[in-house]
């Protein structure tokens, strides 16, 4: 089938930048690099922006084609087809982690006693919505929510410099104490986490209006992403310090509650839990839609939108039983995820490329 | 370069596709001539026959007046026109006494068809807009629309006279739109007049006015007026599609022809925006708009719209920009209120009560003891008093208004809440979100704002703010597949235009909008001349003694 939107690069820079921005801000992780934790995170996002090159040189080298199709040329009908199974898998349980994120903040912080599913359910169906509407829509609601959402994110940045005694940059210290070591691990981690989900935008590259020129925007979107969220978790490290930053849950809903100007800028918690869904509804549609449009195009359907409304119901029952708590979140986000993401996000584009270029396999020419 | 967001017309509107085919090619034939159709009557040289027929057309109605006169005495004529939409005065004084008065050669003349009709009438008649018809159905049509049409013995043709002259209410400010600076007068329900007003302000050749008929009985005339040179490909051929496929029996208002017209009929937002000031349809046309005149009604359509222009008012251009941008930003702000302070105060009394300042929360909830009901359904309950005085308030004649008002404020605001029904803080908030509904300049967005503000209390009483953040996305989302006539109905925004963003938030001075709007897809997007903002004389002499040197 044929999505017959087409969006902008600008547009692409946006999509990118929200739904990086995403959940990662919600369970931004400090990890094994404690007060470090923004050092890798920087590296993680240079590295990111290598997976974004490889990821447009997929782009280029098959110009209007989705991985769910060339991959059928590249490794044969067979080999192709166990692939894009996979890649739609991840897309699946991607969206699912998204929504299970968002619900479990409601649960956890914000409106105790009210089911997960509740959350899960409306905000799937408005999900389903957006999918509907189509990519155009999406992307003009990225360009609609993504800069709403990172002034929001620098001006509690600001606000907690501003709030006197709060920022201890010696909480920063000591800078690489224990070696490089516990870097490089949160690297690896933070590399799959938000930056590595960007291979997802393999499906979306194609209808970009002008494929040759895709690779700016996505790695500007990854540079600034990986600048903005960087920030936050030097706030979050110097407002709360690194260890308690670890144990708690949302260290940013911690950080962010502490701001207080005058008595009269205070309680700002909200704001971010604001910022949080609008993001989070972001990401989940766009995953949401690229989970829609790669069944559509395995099943080789015609339109998409017969399937948005079945996906909804099976992604609201799916959900709750990704796991059980939300420990067991963090600690999926944190040391699963890197290794279980890892084909998808670096193998799976790499052989193609790979394979491409040996078998010498040439994209039709949009 | 071509612009991602910019869908083929005909492909952004795929639903009304196919249809405007179907149509038979009589169906153009039935609009354009009164129905029912009077294909068997025809003019005959018998002056009494015709008459005759006219009489069987018109079934002998006693506004149309028939009479027989004789011209210079010999040749056998008649005059045929509606009381009421002719000008009696003019058919009497000028034109049947200088037809009376003809010298007798000339209507010897007449009588013997010595020379061709139109000769010998360019001769006698007195009246600079006449036409010469052939068919019995241009006959009615002429005199429904007010000419009075002469018939002549002997003579397969007739001559229609534009005598249109009707009782009509006079320019006057328009009531919707009131400005503090800025022109007063407002279209009025005539369709000539007011393109007359439009013309005032754009005398050039390049203003089109393009004439329709829509309606089998109104048989309303419909203008499209654009600036030639100025508007869009496409949106004009869109427009006149969109047009054709209108087939029914009456246009009373101009917005009948917005909703057979509009991309989305299903969305609660307005999707064309109307006005009653020229002034607007001038800046709209000088943007490259186009502009929908209806007669019988002041309401002029302007299309493509924007979601921003329902937060413009046009006095924004007319006062200064500093104030302009301060008016936007709080406009934005009202529309906020409007749709949201109600549900977010149930959302925070019902749900999140951690949210506000403890002293608050402690004084709302001492008001809140002994309220019998939930939060929600207190503001849902005020709400609805409110839309019930307001709808009073509209229709009541104006002497009655003032009881209303006495009712509304003391049975309601006081007496309520010193019984405990509803508490003080409610009163507040839904008066506060009234004020702000009706403090939005356009009463079409006004009305959507006050629809979704219920969905909005609903779903923040069900689920608090994640109801509400919900019912805001999902409103954005739908807004987000808005289009105007293939334009983004939230351009500039989203699409994003840098350059558009001059005319959004902020008004920029005058000087410093040398562009159009890139969304309308104009063909000239310079407004006017480079470097146009004023210099103080002593820096412009420093400068030219500099560039002496």
């Amino acid at each position: 089938m044929r999505e017959e939107g087409r969006i902008s690069g600008w547009q692409l820079c946006m999509l990118v930048m929200g739904f990086l921005i995403g959940t990662s801000t919600l369970i931004i992780p400090v990890g094994p690099a404690r007060q470090d934790a923004w050092i890798a995170f920087l590296l993680a996002g240079g590295l990111g922006v290598g997976l974004a090159y490889l990821y447009t040189s997929l782009g280029k080298r098959f110009p209007g084609e989705t991985p769910l199709e060339y991959s059928l040329r590249v490794l044969g009908r067979w080999g192709g087809t166990i692939l894009n199974v996979l890649f739609i898998w991840y897309a699946f349980h991607l969206a699912s982690l998204v929504l299970l994120n968002i619900a479990e903040l409601y649960t956890m912080v914000v409106m105790i006693t009210t089911p997960l599913i509740v959350f899960i359910g409306v905000m799937a169906g408005l999900a389903a919505l957006a999918a509907r509407a189509g990519l155009e829509t999406i992307a003009r609601l990225a360009e609609l929510l993504t800069p709403f959402i990172v002034l929001t994110m620098l001006t509690l940045n600001i606000l907690c410099l501003a709030t006197p005694n709060l920022v201890r940059w010696e909480n920063l210290l000591p800078i690489m104490a224990e070696g490089p070591i516990p870097v490089v691990r949160g690297m690896f981690d933070t590399l799959a986490f938000p930056f590595g989900e960007t291979v997802f935008f393999l499906v979306l590259l194609p209808f970009v209006v002008d494929p040759g020129r895709t690779r700016r925007p996505f790695c500007l979107a990854v540079i600034l992403v990986s600048l903005l969220l960087s920030s936050v978790l030097v706030r979050n490290i110097t407002v709360l310090g690194a260890a308690e930053s670890n144990r708690t849950i949302f260290p940013s809903l911690a950080a962010v509650r502490l701001i207080n100007i005058g008595d009269v800028l205070q309680r700002m918690d909200s704001l971010i839990i604001f910022i949080w869904t609008f993001a989070g509804f972001l990401k989940l549609s766009i995953v949401y839609y690229i989970f829609v449009l790669g069944t559509a195009q395995l099943f080789k359907l015609k339109d998409v939108r017969p399937l948005t409304l079945p996906v909804w119901l099976l992604l609201t029952f799916f959900t709750p039983h990704v796991y059980e708590n939300v420990q067991e979140m963090l600690v999926f986000a944190g040391r699963v995820w890197p290794f279980y993401f890892l084909p998808l996000y670096l193998f799976h584009p790499a052989l193609l490329l790979l394979v491409a270029k040996i078998r010498g396999v040439k994209g039709r020419g949009a | 370069m071509p612009r991602p967001f910019r869908r083929p017309l005909r492909a952004a509107l795929r639903p009304l596709k196919g249809r405007a085919t179907q149509k038979d090619t009589s169906g153009g034939q039935g609009q354009k001539y009164p129905y029912p159709p009077l294909e068997h009557y025809v003019l005959t040289p018998d002056l009494k026959l015709n008459l005759q027929q006219l009489e069987e057309i018109f079934h002998r109605s006693g506004d149309v007046v028939k009479r027989d006169f004789c011209i210079g005495g010999r040749a056998r004529a008649a005059i045929v026109y509606i009381d009421g939409l002719a000008d009696k005065t003019l058919i009497e004084d000028t034109l049947l006494r200088t037809l009376q008065h003809v010298p007798s050669e000339l209507a010897q003349a007449l009588v013997d068809r010595s020379a061709p009709l139109d000769r010998l009438l360019e001769i006698i008649v007195p009246m600079a807009d006449v036409d010469f018809v052939e068919k019995m159905a241009d006959v009615v049509n002429h005199v429904l629309n007010g000419d009075a049409v002469l018939l002549f013995e002997g003579y397969r043709q007739a001559m229609a006279t534009s005598t249109r002259s009707w009782e009509q209410r006079s320019i006057s400010e328009p009531l919707t739109e009131g400005v503090v600076r800025g022109p007063r007068e407002g279209f009025v329900e005539n369709l000539r007049t007011n393109t007359a007003l439009i013309r005032r302000r754009l005398k050039t050749p390049d203003l089109v006015v393009d004439n329709l008929l829509v309606g089998r009985y109104s048989q309303t005339n419909v203008s499209l007026v654009y600036l030639k040179s100025l508007v869009g490909p496409g949106l004009l051929e869109e427009i006149r599609r969109r047009l054709d496929r209108i087939d029914v029996d009456g246009i009373l208002e101009s917005a009948y022809i917005e909703e057979f017209i509009e991309d989305n009929p299903f969305s609660p937002f307005p999707q064309i925006d109307h006005t009653e000031r020229p002034d607007k349809v001038a800046a709209a046309l000088l943007e490259g708009r186009v502009a929908l005149l209806i007669d019988n009604t002041p309401f002029v359509l302007l299309v493509p719209t924007l979601f921003v222009q329902f937060l413009q008012a046009s006095e924004d251009y007319y006062e200064r920009y500093w104030l302009a941008s301060f008016l936007r930003v709080l406009r934005f702000v009202i529309l906020n209120i409007a749709l949201l302070l109600p549900s977010a105060y149930v959302a925070v009394s019902t749900y999140h009560q951690e949210m506000l300042p403890t002293n608050l929360v402690v004084r709302l909830a001492a008001q809140r003891e002994g309220i019998p009901f939930p939060a929600v359904v207190e503001a849902l309950l005020l709400e609805l008093v409110f839309e019930i005085l307001r709808e009073a308030g509209v229709r009541l004649p104006r002497v009655v208004g003032q009881a209303v008002s006495i009712v509304g404020a003391l049975v309601i605001g006081e007496a309520a809440v010193s019984a405990g029904l509803f508490s003080p803080a409610m009163v507040i908030v839904v008066a506060l979100t009234g004020i702000s509904s009706f403090a939005l300049p356009k009463f079409s967005m006004a009305i959507t704002i006050r629809l979704l503000r219920f969905i909005m209390l609903i779903l923040a009483g069900v689920l608090g703010f994640y109801g509400i953040m919900l019912g805001l996305l999902a409103v954005l989302v739908h807004l987000n597949t808005l289009r105007s006539f293939g334009v983004p109905y939230l351009a500039p925004v989203a699409p994003y235009h840098r350059r558009d963003y001059k005319d959004v938030f902020v008004r920029a001075p005058r000087w410093d909008q040398e562009l159009r709007p890139t969304q309308l897809g104009h063909r000239d997007p310079r407004r006017q001349a480079e470097g146009l903002q004023p210099v103080p004389p002593g820096a412009d002499k420093g400068e030219k003694s500099g560039g002496g040197r």
